[in-house]
């Protein structure tokens, strides 16, 4: 298990028809909690050198590349998998606290915590 | 609050009809898999000239909760995820049987999981390897 977190600047395809060529939406799940969210993606066959979240303004991309599973010089008998690579962006509503944010991977799942920023947390009021 | 905006890639104009392809085919599988046994785990196969190789995606799956076995040519894969959700863990059991042909090495079996891949290499049979055989 391991902690990184890359920042780049996004790397953008001229056209989305163009892009999407050889890349597929990886499924996702959201777990909100009061400090933070923990977004899961699943990226089986990605190793924590192939994966990569970056932040810009209120967009995230996760991106993850996969490792050949393919042995060398084998001939496909079946093929159910598909091994493109994955690419998923999403549109940021809450504020992040984008220095805090934390990523590992394990066992092809990739988790990303999303501290939420302290002006976007709930504020309780008080009445006088 | 939603975290995100959007859940829909609105750049990329095929994404509802992706969605709606997996939609479907999803169901299809959920209809025609075993419901018994729980859900089929996707495969590819492949073939070298001495083995063959078997490659499953099971993501958050650990070494611990996966059996291989091998019976009468049938290569049986049981695997056991647990799922967090809001009110708590649920278990359920991937399954997928595979027939290899009767030319493996049952004994000489190896399985590995890494990042979310099992990969089972199952050697082929010393005598069903094709030999060349000199001309004296």
């Amino acid at each position: 298990m391991s902690t990184e977190i890359t920042k780049t600047t996004e790397q953008q395809a001229a056209t989305a028809t163009a892009a999407r060529e050889n890349w597929r939406r990886p499924r996702y799940e959201v777990n909100p909690g009061k400090e933070a969210y923990e977004l899961k993606v699943y990226l089986p066959g990605v190793s924590k050198k192939g994966a990569e979240v970056t932040i810009q303004g209120d967009e995230m991309l996760v991106s993850g590349r996969r490792e050949s599973i393919r042995p060398e010089g084998s001939k496909i008998v079946h093929e159910e998998l598909s091994l493109d690579d994955y690419r998923l962006k999403l549109q940021l509503n809450v504020d992040i606290d984008a220095d805090r944010i934390e990523a590992q991977t394990d066992a092809g799942i990739l988790t990303v915590r999303l501290p939420i920023a302290e002006g976007s947390k709930p504020r309780a009021i008080k009445v006088e | 609050m939603t975290l995100f905006k959007n859940s829909q890639n609105y750049q990329d104009p095929f994404a509802g009809l992706d969605a709606l392809l997996d939609h479907f085919s999803r169901g299809f599988r959920d209809t025609f898999s075993d419901a018994v046994s729980g859900r089929q785990i996707p495969v590819n196969l492949y073939a070298t000239e001495d083995a063959y190789e078997v490659r499953a995606e099971m993501p958050g799956v650990r070494k611990e909760d996966v059996s291989v076995e091998i019976e009468n040519a049938v290569l049986s894969i049981r695997a056991k995820r647990s799922v967090e959700s809001g009110s708590g863990a649920a278990e359920f059991t991937l399954a997928r049987d595979i027939t290899v042909g009767d030319d493996v090495a049952a004994d000489k079996v190896k399985a590995r999981i890494e990042n979310g891949i099992l990969s089972i290499h199952l050697p082929k049979r010393e005598a069903r390897k094709p030999k060349a055989i000199k001309v004296a």
